[in-house]
């Protein structure tokens, strides 16, 4: 009889904790969000991010996977393919790609009109595909030059440049043989390696775009797109303030010239401020980047800026729950976290007014902020960043004219669209 | 045929039917497809491709990418393929005779093997990189350091380093296995007829380990044509494009220009290449059995 009992409650017990698995596996929803690093502590800052959103939505669990940037593209091309694309993504400007294939959900029927308030006009085109918005605008970015105060106060130079012209002043001031082996120990400034976006600014500070008409290719093969790049080469080649590529082999190589006092001014995004910081005891600074000699002030005064955004996938099978956690996370007191975490903007003033108070470094990246003159967006954005390297690196290496180096890309560029 | 015989060969041929299945679908397939994309255009995300004809074989043969890649890849084959195999010989030749050292050099030997090309791949661009031993090695002999992986030139070398390092190990174990099943009364009727080592090695050794001398050199030059993940890893194809190979290109074209059909139009063209060398290097062959058997 003991058995019998023994054997009813053993049932019992089983299939309760069955029900009970079952239900809770009815009512949790299960999302995927990627999104590729702006820190080294990514994962870190998302767990705590999604435990906030959990509190909120505890049957709503995000499984958070940090994409590499150098795969992204990839990755997400092939699983949208395959029809398990990620039910969030952060998108850039490559957006269009996705969005025109119909593997972004249009955001209008979510978006509530006190949300779509908040954010600049400018900000929501940028996002939109097609008149859909297709993604929230979640980081905002742009460049500044960061430099070295100490170096500045050792070689007398009491006011950061403005223009051209005196930025190439400076930078040789500040390219120096200090230990007088005949050889240069410090150098005015140094462009990252790989780094597609900061040597684009004098192009279009010159007076070019960046795309053509159908951005399909460069709207840099004119005459003031050679102006600006031959700028660049006047730095590396014939002033010779750059830190020269043989110096480095990786990224963190070259950062230590910067880290170890031996190069005075980085241009760079704004959350690079973070990085430096992280990194080194380097006496920070930053100012806006010297403008260049286009007539229109919004060339002159270029910088790289872009917008990130959160969008949900059209594969989606939970779009209502994708949305609450797109909507919680773009909430000014919640995104702030990330923001401020990393070192980014957002495209809400109501939260930037929340962040980086008293900071002087922050509060150059902020007036840039104001005037946001984002990157466009393309089919062919990777095969732009991908090419401009190659087209930098030419002219460093004095492998071509600041022509010729145009001329190649704008022929890479037509193999590869195709037209 | 009576029934029995029909019973028989569908036994026979059921057996070959899982291979059938996996060469069908993992291979005849895929080659099918590849054919089809090469005369349409689109990408991963779309759902129909558009007809374009033979304009991406067009813009293949236009494209100064792939001129470069194609010249890269010919350069990898042609120096790489030599200098591997006569080390590889070499070094098969040092652990042909059984010492107490054989064991541990072949462990050393096949290390290499054992490791990842993504581990290899950060190995070497640690030796080779400006702060690295080797830098610090020059340094120390009061030579000036190179900066491998920004010449153009010196780019290449350490792709080829790389590559000789990971995968050329692999032919001194075919060599050493083919010198060790070679016939002891060859070698001891050349000793007698008093041949030195160098003799041995010239007249005996090499001419009786020529097959697997064939399959080593035929191997190499394959896996020559299809390197990638040694160019992905050490150096994204640069400095200015100098380390780029035909399957970098195609991966580049393909996954991140977007231009599926453009790399199934350039995967068409080397497949044929490959094919050609191929056929070249088994037409020798053919020549030389041939002239042996008339003989």
């Amino acid at each position: 009889m003991k058995r019998k009992i023994a054997m009813c409650l053993c049932l019992g017990m089983v299939m309760g904790l069955m029900t009970g698995a079952t239900a809770q596996a009815d009512d949790e929803v299960k999302l995927t969000f990627w999104k590729s690093p702006h820190s080294d502590r990514e994962d870190e800052i998302w767990a705590s991010m999604i435990e906030e959103f959990n509190k909120e939505y505890p049957n709503i669990s995000v499984e958070f996977l940090n994409v590499a940037w150098d795969s992204v593209v990839e990755k997400e091309t092939a699983a949208f393919a395959a029809g398990s694309g990620p039910d969030i993504s952060f998108q850039t400007e490559q957006f269009p790609l996705y969005a025109k294939n119909g593997y972004l959900t249009s955001l209008e029927d979510y978006i509530s009109d006190d949300k779509r308030a908040g954010y600049p006009e400018s900000a929501l085109e940028y996002c939109s595909y097609d008149g859909q918005l297709m993604g929230i605008p979640f980081v905002a970015l742009d460049s500044v030059m960061f430099y070295n105060k100490d170096l500045f106060e050792e070689a007398g130079i009491t006011e950061v440049p403005t223009t051209w012209d005196e930025l190439v002043d400076v930078a040789k001031k500040l390219t120096l043989d200090k230990d007088g082996d005949g050889e240069t120990d410090q150098w005015g400034m140094m462009f990252e390696m790989d780094d597609y976006w900061q040597p684009l600014t004098y192009i279009i500070q010159a007076g070019a775009d960046q795309w053509n008409e159908n951005r399909t290719n460069i709207g840099f093969n004119n005459e003031q797109g050679v102006e600006g790049l031959s700028f660049f080469n006047k730095l590396y080649n014939e002033e010779q303030v750059v830190l020269p590529l043989e110096k480095y082999t990786s990224k963190d190589e070259e950062r230590a010239y910067f880290y170890n006092n031996q190069v005075a001014m980085f241009p760079q995004q704004i959350h690079y401020s973070n990085l430096i910081k992280e990194a080194s005891d380097v006496n920070l600074g930053a100012f806006k980047l010297p403008a260049g000699p286009a007539e229109d002030p919004e060339h002159a005064n270029w910088n790289f800026a872009n917008i990130g955004m959160l969008s949900i996938s059209s594969q989606t099978e939970h779009p209502d729950e994708a949305w609450k956690f797109v909507e919680f996370i773009t909430r000014p007191e919640i995104e702030k976290t990330y923001l401020s975490e990393v070192g980014f903007f957002s495209p809400q003033m109501a939260t930037n007014d929340l962040m980086y108070e008293g900071d002087e470094i922050m509060a150059v990246g902020a007036e840039g902020i104001k005037t946001l003159q984002v990157s466009p967006s393309s089919d062919y954005a990777n095969a732009m960043l991908q090419n401009l390297k190659t087209m930098y690196e030419s002219v460093a290496r004095q492998a071509a004219t600041p022509e010729e180096a145009i001329q190649t890309m704008d022929a890479t560029m037509r193999a590869i669209s195709g037209e | 045929m009576n029934k029995k015989k029909i019973k028989e060969y569908a036994i026979s041929y059921s057996f070959l039917l899982p291979f059938a299945i996996f060469f069908v679908t993992f291979t005849l397939i895929p080659i099918g497809y590849v054919v089809y994309l090469s005369f349409h255009d689109g990408n991963f995300l779309q759902t129909h491709f558009d007809w374009v004809g033979l304009k991406n074989f067009k813009d293949v043969f236009a494209s100064p990418d792939f001129q470069g890649a194609f010249k890269n890849t010919f350069i990898y084959m042609l120096i790489e393929v030599p200098v591997s195999q006569i080390l590889a010989i070499l070094f098969a030749l040092l652990i042909k005779k059984k010492t107490r050292f054989t064991h541990f050099c072949e462990i050393v030997y096949f290390l290499p093997m054992l490791i990842s090309m993504v581990v290899a791949s950060v190995l070497i661009s640690y030796i080779l990189s400006n702060n690295g031993p080797l830098s610090m090695l020059f340094k120390a002999v009061g030579l000036k350091p190179i900066s491998w992986l920004n010449g153009q030139f010196s780019a290449k070398i350490a792709v080829m380093i790389l590559e000789l390092w990971k995968g050329g190990t692999f032919f001194i174990f075919v060599y050493s296995s083919a010198m060790r099943s070679l016939p002891l009364d060859c070698m001891e009727s050349a000793r007698i007829d008093g041949a030195n080592a160098l003799q041995e090695t010239v007249y005996v050794v090499l001419p009786l380990i020529r097959n697997a001398i064939i399959l080593c050199v035929t191997m190499n030059t394959i896996w020559q044509f299809q390197i990638f993940e040694s160019v992905y890893m050490l150096t994204n194809g640069g400095p200015l494009g100098a380390t780029q190979t035909v399957i970098y290109e195609i991966y580049q074209y393909s996954f991140k220009y977007y231009r599926v059909g453009f790399g199934a139009a350039a995967s068409l063209i080397f497949l044929f290449v490959i094919l050609i060398i191929y056929g070249i290097e088994n037409l020798l062959l053919r020549e030389r059995e041939g002239k042996r058997r008339r003989k």
